[in-house]
């Protein structure tokens, strides 16, 4: 479905990510976990194609798509639901839904309704402004925006960071349900270990702009893991 | 004051408001969706009257054909600067500027070589109207409604259609918008096209009642800018604002005198006086002096004002 290939990305002449790779199959979840600053984002910008690398591959359903612009990569199925949530204020609800729903003129609008379906907070919500809903209604529909499209492969980037725990319990149930039902193959970047573990098959390490080690989900709360690759 | 002279006013604060909502309208949407400050706006005025003027003088096509075509053929000009210079220079505020205003010294030039450093008129075919013991012509009432009209298209398109929703995406968050499959270049391409597009309209629709000349752009420039400062950052709401408050002191300012100062020299009956106010060249100064006013009280424009109070 997606597979990067030793991407490099550099801000200026300040390297960020140096040949990390990675592959996800449909209705898989593959998790990205590391601490602070190591390239996280950097690398689901780099997929999407906000940034631009200098050297290595990235495949998208066997097409080779590292030089398309983000658009382009979104057209082809690629969702992504940034750091920070990036509601477009000004924009309604339905308004932000719709903007992800374009992609798929067809069933676009069948697309909002199943995203209206599972995030029921939405719906009430659907006449006010994005940008004027708390942190977890944002996050619903940040992610709704990016379901709407109908893409095949979703980047998340922090999708638990600062939301309450109630709803970071939601939004994960939601996650795992779609992914299976759809056979979405998701990246997941977390630095809530929990809730990574609880919805990837596999989770990778990284450490300085690239991929360390790949960890069984199940050990990834072991205490020498946790302070190796994660603790401050 | 008698009733007629009180519906002269009215029809003369209508007719400076949407005089500067014509100006303004263009100019506003490419500084508020693109925060790009386009000096060569004047020229894309200039152009709409051109073209209006070559479609009757050259082509012999009737008046109204002219100026359909003229927001078509200027929006035409807008997208091409766009995609050969302006596409250049995002992310560099001051460069644009100063690319764009080459381009309307460029385009002066050009509009010069073709027709020549003169005057022309467009002859049109409207009369006036009676109110009372005045008379007005019949045109501004077609100026007004078609400065509503374009300010209503406007508002449509961006509030109701899927490029609408598309733009604002854009503007809000360009990266993000990209990350969500909107074609970002196409949409500031389109957007400055559609902001030069309306300067055109406005240079179509305002040609019959100002001299046609290379150079006319420039007189209208500073009016542009004025009430799109004032305005502030909210495209419409900050353009009907301003033009309204702007528009409303330069047609008192025009009509009425305010004082008389006396003057030195040989007058009959004496003594010597000039009148301040009672003329368009006071109303100007009123509208200029009202501008800086205002933006002393508020820095960011009317709408920023309204927008930070919510
Ligand atoms: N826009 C930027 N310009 C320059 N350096 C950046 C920029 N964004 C991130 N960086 C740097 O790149 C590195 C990786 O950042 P990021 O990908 O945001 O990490 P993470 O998401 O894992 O916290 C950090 O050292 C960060 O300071
Ligand atoms: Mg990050």
């Amino acid at each position: 479905m997606l597979s990067v290939a030793e991407i490099h990305v550099a801000y200026g002449r300040t390297p960020a990510l140096t040949g990390p790779s990675l592959a996800v199959g449909p209705g898989e979840i593959v998790s990205i976990i590391g601490r602070n600053g190591v390239g996280k984002t950097t690398l689901l910008k780099a997929i999407i194609g906000l940034l631009r690398v200098t050297s290595g591959t990235i495949h998208l359903d066997g097409q080779d798509v590292t030089r398309l612009p983000a658009y382009e990569r979104a057209r082809r199925g690629l969702g992504y639901v940034p750091q920070g949530r990036m509601i477009f204020a000004g924009l309604t609800v339905e308004e932000n839904l719709l903007i992800g729903a374009d992609l798929s003129p067809a069933i676009g609008r069948a697309l909002v309704e199943e995203v209206l379906t599972e995030f029921p907070h939405l719906r009430q919500r659907y006449r006010q402004r994005g940008d004027t809903l708390s942190g977890g209604e944002q996050q619903m529909l940040a992610l709704g925006r990016a379901l709407a499209g109908g893409p095949k492969v979703l980047l998340l980037d922090e999708p638990s960071e600062g939301i309450q725990p109630s709803i970071v319990e939601e939004i994960g149930t939601r996650i795992a349900s779609i992914s299976r039902a759809r056979g979405l193959a998701i990246v997941l970047v977390e630095q809530n270990i929990e809730f990574a573990a609880a919805l990837a098959q596999r989770i990778y390490v990284m450490e300085k702009g690239r991929i360390a080690r790949e960890i069984p989900p199940e050990r990834v709360m072991d205490e020498d893991i946790v302070r190796d690759y994660l603790a401050v | 004051m008698s009733l007629d002279t009180a519906a002269i006013v009215v029809l003369e604060i209508l007719n400076s408001i949407t005089i500067l909502v014509l100006l303004a309208l263009g100019l506003a949407l490419i500084f508020g969706m693109m925060r790009i400050v386009n000096l060569a706006q004047g020229e894309f005025f200039t152009a709409g009257a051109f073209t209006v003027l070559t479609a009757v003088r050259f082509a012999h096509l009737p008046l109204w054909v002219g100026m359909l075509l003229a927001p078509l053929v200027v929006a035409g000009i807008g997208i091409a600067i766009e995609r050969l210079i302006i596409r250049r220079l995002y992310g560099r505020p001051l460069d644009v500027m100063l690319a764009t205003w080459g381009v309307s010294l460029l385009l002066i030039g050009l509009i010069t070589v073709i027709f020549g450093a003169v005057t022309q008129g467009i002859p049109f075919a409207l009369g006036n109207f009676q109110v009372g013991r005045y008379s007005y012509p019949e045109y501004r009432i077609v100026m007004t409604t078609v400065a509503a009209g374009l300010m209503l298209g406007v508002y449509v398109l961006f509030r109701y259609t899927a490029f609408g929703r598309r733009a604002r995406a854009t503007i809000a968050n360009p990266e993000m918008a990209s990350a969500a499959g909107i074609n970002t270049p196409r949409m500031f391409m389109l957007t400055f096209g559609l902001g030069a597009g309306l300067a055109g309209a406005a240079g179509a629709i305002m040609a019959p009642i100002v001299g046609v000349v290379p150079t006319m752009g420039v007189l209208y420039i500073a009016r542009a800018f004025i009430t799109v400062v004032v305005g502030g950052p909210v495209v419409l709401v900050g353009t009907l604002s301003s033009a309204s408050a702007l528009g409303f002191i330069e047609a008192l300012i025009s009509r009425f005198s305010l004082f008389q100062i006396e003057t030195a020299g040989h007058c009959a009956p004496p003594p010597c006086a000039i009148n301040i106010g009672g003329s368009a060249f006071f109303g100007q100064i009123a509208l200029l002096i009202f501008a800086i006013l205002l933006l002393r009280l508020l820095p960011q424009g009317i709408s920023g004002f309204w927008r930070q109070r919510r």
